[in-house]
């Protein structure tokens, strides 16, 4: 049987697989908490796999493959952001973010700082960012399953859309954490297939790197063989808070059973994250360097041309399939967040309330649905010609994000002093300067040139809530109580 | 050369992630035990 074929039945089998998940967490959706937090029941096991999922999925292997490849040890710097975020959520976000009882990060934003405006502000940051991003998914996702198992890129793309608007429309956050684990352990598989290849072909840990620093001097250095010292340090900055303010990751805090389980999930699926990355990205990616190298048109080819090597067809389609199959667990999420920005915290909470309209919860749950379902067909318009410019942005997304929250996050959690105005301030604030900053880089504009937008966007947000702190009083009791408890 | 690594640097960054992983794990497993709030 042709690769082509058995890694169209394996893909079909898993497409059929994820509709079923959906359906069977459909009939568990009764209200918005239900379809928004998964009723608030995930278990310690569920959670650190929807955890890693949130963090790792097919596209870094594919793209993680690719730049430890070519760049060499720099792509060691995950390692400290992924740690160095996942302890700020640990020790700082976890806890209290699961004892307020709120859905979303918009939910805390409000609540915390009591605000209607910066709940909204932060929906519209929430939807927007997400929806950029999703736009890039799609294409990526259709443009992985057009590469390695020959579909059309039109067909692969209506697929990818339908599969993904279907499950998470009907199954909300549980249809999303169980295919995700679907995802993972199918990801796993089609990487774990590999081991005895490489290994018999390039041996060891010791020994691919000795062979790998032989043929790129400089590979296994920390700076890796292209990047300078501060480049590093500049994108260790921008990935330690891309992680901490990762919203897949700390949206997640809100499903859990209850805080212990949401603070202990997060290191628990970051150590496994680090083990599989070591795998995964740099065992892989050194031995993809000293194997196939030469052979690439490009690097985002390491690992299809390294497995098409290695294994026999069908196992080489087995392998690809997996990783296909993993490189959509990110887009669902988003399609997720972006839907509860605008069903949950735009429509309820910022609309609904305020004006007295009560509404049942099946209504809600209907509004929900057809909000993902109007942002899927949206991304899926936007996904169809070739935007570059999009692809762009979103290589700046993470910055966005992390000017607008990183601080109201960190600040809002440890102190009982800072102020709404302030809240306000750095999170509107950093995310414009950050926004001027983007459209310097992209025109090429010379003083936007040396420094990351991040950087500026992060100076700006922390300056502004400093100052303005200052000058302005505290939020109301009531508001940091839900917080930091009784004032004592 | 430390384990095909010339750099000791580079061991440092995979090692200080480490060491703060596991004081985290331990955090966990106080919190999980109901040592830790």
């Amino acid at each position: 049987m042709a690769a082509n074929t058995i890694g169209a039945i394996v893909f079909s089998l898993y497409l059929v697989a994820i509709v079923g998940i959906g359906l069977v967490a459909a009939r568990q959706q009764k209200t918005e908490a239900d379809f928004w937090v998964a009723g608030r029941r995930f278990g310690l096991g569920v959670l650190v796999m929807a955890n890693m999922a949130a963090v790792m999925h097919g596209g870094a292997i594919l793209s993680g493959i690719a730049f430890t490849g070519r760049f060499g040890g720099v792509a060691i710097l995950p390692y400290i952001s992924f740690v160095g975020g996942a302890a700020i959520i640990f020790y700082l976000f976890a806890k209290k973010l699961r004892r307020s009882g709120g859905f979303t990060i918009p939910d805390y934003m409000g609540d915390r700082f009591d605000s209607r405006g910066l709940r909204a502000w932060s929906a519209i940051v929430v939807a927007v960012s997400s929806i950029i991003y999703l736009i890039a998914q799609i294409r990526g996702m259709a443009f992985i399953l057009e590469r390695l198992l020959g579909f059309g890129f039109m067909f692969s793309l209506i697929l990818g859309t339908v599969i993904f608007v279907a499950y998470v429309a009907l199954g909300g956050l549980l249809a999303v954490v169980w295919t995700n684990i679907a995802q993972f352990i199918f990801m796993w598989v089609g990487l774990l297939i590999l081991v005895p290849y490489v290994y018999d072909a390039v041996g060891g840990w010791s020994s691919v790197l000795q062979q790998v620093e032989a043929i790129a001097p400089g590979w296994t250095s920390p700076t890796g063989t292209q990047w300078s010292g501060w480049y590093m340090v500049s994108w260790y900055l921008i990935w330690l808070v891309a992680y901490s303010t990762r919203l897949e990751l700390v949206t997640k805090m809100y499903a859990a059973k209850d805080d212990r389980i949401a603070r202990a999930s997060v290191p628990i699926a970051i150590g496994l994250v680090m083990i599989f990355l070591l795998y995964g990205n740099f065992y892989l990616g050194a031995a993809a360097r000293v194997m196939v190298w030469d052979q690439l048109a490009s690097a985002d080819q390491a690992f299809p041309v390294l497995v098409t090597q290695l294994l026999t067809p069908g196992l080489a389609a087995i392998a690809l399939t997996g990783i296909a199959s993993a490189a959509m667990s990110t887009t669902d999420s988003l399609l997720l967040m972006s839907g509860s920005a605008i069903a949950h915290d735009l429509v309820r909470r910022c609309h609904d309330e305020p004006k007295g309209i009560k509404r049942d919860e099946r209504e809600y749950l209907r509004i929900s649905r057809i909000s993902i379902i109007a942002i899927g067909a949206i991304a899926f318009v936007c996904a169809i010609p070739d935007l570059a410019l999009i692809l762009r942005i979103v290589s700046y997304a993470i910055a966005i994000v992390g000017a607008a929250f990183f601080f109201p996050l960190l600040v809002g959690m440890t102190s009982r002093r800072v102020s709404r105005e302030a809240a306000l301030a750095s999170s509107i604030g950093g995310t414009l300067i950050t926004c001027v900053w983007i459209v310097g880089a992209l025109t090429n504009a010379s003083w936007a040139s040396n420094v990351h937008p991040g950087i500026v966007g992060l100076g700006t947000a922390g300056l502004l809530m400093l100052v303005v702190t200052m000058f302005t009083p505290p939020v109301g009791k009531e508001a940091v109580s839900k917080y930091f408890g009784a004032a004592t | 050369m430390i384990l095909g690594l010339p750099a000791l640097s580079f061991w440092l960054l995979l090692g200080i992630p480490a060491i703060i992983l596991l004081v985290m794990l331990f955090d966990c497993w106080r919190v999980l035990t109901g040592r830790k709030d």
